[in-house]
């Protein structure tokens, strides 16, 4: 069994396989996905922010509407890259039997999914920059670093397309993420310190919360909203990157098995 | 030359399933060479395992020299491969098709284009260039596959089933493009199920059932060792075929009785023994040449093997 945890050897031609998702993404889709990136900020901002912030002045000293800013990032960020590498990378594998074309050129299938995967971290990065320049834009940034949770979205990406992915290898049709989506993300952010300080659950609860990837997704997006950048982000990094790991080989590990019998 | 493709005692089971028993054949520098068998002989498995698609379970694979399970990468760019689902990239156009599938051959930019181009001229896909693969029709897809199975200029193009559910004009149009590629020394293995085909662009076949080669030869050499140069179908109706036999000489003809019919094999003209059995009242007689079609009914039996 620890060969499904080994990781996989993956060259250069990983980078075409991203490419072609890219090619696709700017024939057209990008219009949606600025419009969706856009939109989703701006609603939680005014929901959470304005509606319940009139009601929630301040947490920790920071204005309501500011506290939530590093949830909407997470959020955002998990969201893009989980919808990529669940319905789009499943329609690759299965439906357009995309895979089994590609790897009948030297791309392997190892690099395929890869492939898939990075495309998935990169737009759940399009998603972070697009909320920290709504953010920006409205005024709600608090601190210019800020801008250093545009390239950490790559890593929030990184995991949450790999656990994604992870879904997909195991997907028998459309339906199953329905549950990933329900019992498992959408917990998450309840669970995250998102829009309420994890503290409020509970010892029980809080200490859950620390074992998911959304928790340190969204602790480290808030130090570099306020202006804290150190060694406790990076600290938030090395759990984000070991969720990535496993569910990154496990993933390619498995569609493996699966397509290659 | 040494062959391109060396098969030994090739093998594939899943637990106690054996799909592939022991296959071995060569395939020579600009030789086509044709898989024909039923729907699950055994052909499409025997591919996958030289394009990597799937692990065998024993023998040997010889793919220009190179063992496709330990060299993937060397082997695959040295092959085209046309496979029997439709694996065009719905997501891109024609030609986008063509042109990010050469990127994962490392071919890039100007030279992509160029080659894209030439390919689109070759299966007659031109004027669908900037077309969503969604509005070509079935032989287009196909068409559009083949010419991406080209994008790498290989040594090897492998065909799974190239014009299955295809219209007649569409199939006659793919094997006139697969002709002229045999005539520019491509090296081809493909399977079919199609007699037709096979006879059309092989020149050699393996018969296939039961994940077993049952013969193997020139369509003309197999015809000519099994049946011979004509048949001639008596349909008996009703009839019992044993006083028809007597009536036509002692021994009878090479003949085989299924059912309702009587197929008698001649090696020669066969108006003589038409006449004949006419004459014995029986109007239902239909002499015509021996094709691919008897040679492989008669190896590997009339029954459906499902």
């Amino acid at each position: 069994m620890t060969h499904l945890f080994s990781l996989p050897g993956i060259g250069p031609r990983t980078l075409t396989v991203w490419d072609r998702n890219r090619i696709v993404w700017a024939q057209g889709a990008w219009v949606s996905t600025i419009f969706g990136e856009l939109m989703e900020p701006i609603l939680y901002i005014f929901a959470f922010g304005y509606g319940l912030g009139s009601m929630v002045p301040s947490v920790g000293g920071v204005p309501y509407i500011s506290f939530i800013v590093p949830g909407a990032l997470a959020m955002s960020v998990m969201y893009s890259a989980s919808f990529e590498c669940t319905y789009g990378s499943f329609t690759r594998m299965s439906r357009q039997k995309t895979y089994e074309a590609i790897m009948l050129t030297p791309v392997a299938l190892e690099e395929v999914v890869a492939g898939d995967i990075f495309w998935g971290a990169t737009k759940g990065l399009v998603g972070g920059f697009f909320v920290v320049l709504v953010v920006s834009v409205a005024g709600l940034a608090q601190h210019v670093s800020i801008v250093l949770a545009i390239p950490f979205a790559l890593v929030v990406g990184l995991t949450f397309a790999s656990m994604a992915q992870l879904m997909t290898s195991i997907a028998k049709n459309y339906d199953f993420f329905t549950y990933y989506y329900t019992v498992v993300l959408t917990p998450f952010w309840l669970l995250s310190g998102a829009f309420f300080p994890l503290e409020q659950l509970g010892p029980f609860w809080h200490g859950v919360g620390k074992f998911l990837p959304l928790y340190h997704a969204v602790s480290a997006f808030r130090m570099l909203a306020q202006g804290q950048p150190g060694l406790p982000v990076v600290n938030h990094m090395l759990w984000l990157l070991l969720y990535a790991y496993v569910a990154f080989a496990l993933s390619i590990n498995l569609i493996r098995t699966r397509i290659i019998k | 030359m040494p062959p391109v493709i060396n098969i030994r005692d090739l093998e594939k089971s899943f637990g106690d399933l054996e799909v592939v028993r022991g296959i071995s054949f060569e395939i020579e520098p600009g030789e086509c060479v044709g898989l024909l068998g039923p729907n699950g002989a055994g052909k499409t498995s025997t591919l996958k395992m030289l394009t990597g698609q799937m692990f065998r379970t024993g023998g040997d694979v010889h793919i220009l020299g190179l063992d496709p399970e330990r060299a993937p990468e060397q082997v695959k760019s040295r092959l085209g491969v046309v496979s029997q689902d439709d694996t065009t990239d719905p997501d891109l156009t024609v030609i986008d098709n063509l042109r990010v599938f050469a990127r994962y051959f490392g071919i890039r930019g100007v030279d992509a284009f160029a080659r894209a181009k030439e390919l689109l001229e070759f299966v007659h896909l031109t004027e669908k260039s900037g077309e969503k693969i969604d509005n070509l029709s079935g032989g287009m897809k196909r068409r559009l596959l083949i010419a991406r199975a080209l994008i790498n200029a290989p040594d090897i193009l492998i065909l799974d089933e190239p014009t299955t559910g295809l219209d007649p004009q569409a199939r006659h149009l793919i094997w006139q493009k697969l002709r002229l590629l045999k005539r520019q020394g491509t090296t081809m293995l493909l399977t079919t199920h199609y007699m037709e085909e096979a006879e059309q662009i092989c020149d050699r076949i393996l018969i296939i059932d039961g994940g077993r080669i049952l013969d193997s030869g020139s369509p003309r050499d197999l015809v000519h060792r099994h049946v011979g140069a004509e048949v001639v179908e008596v349909l008996l109706g009703d009839r019992s075929p044993q006083p028809v036999l007597e009536k036509l000489g002692q021994p009878p003809p090479r003949h085989e009785i299924t059912n309702d019919m009587l197929y008698l094999y001649l090696d020669g003209d066969s108006s003589a023994l038409v006449a004949q059995i006419r004459s014995a009242g029986i109007a239902e007689v239909y002499p015509r040449q021996a094709t691919l079609e008897d040679v492989f009914l008669k190896i590997a039996g009339r029954e459906l093997s499902e």
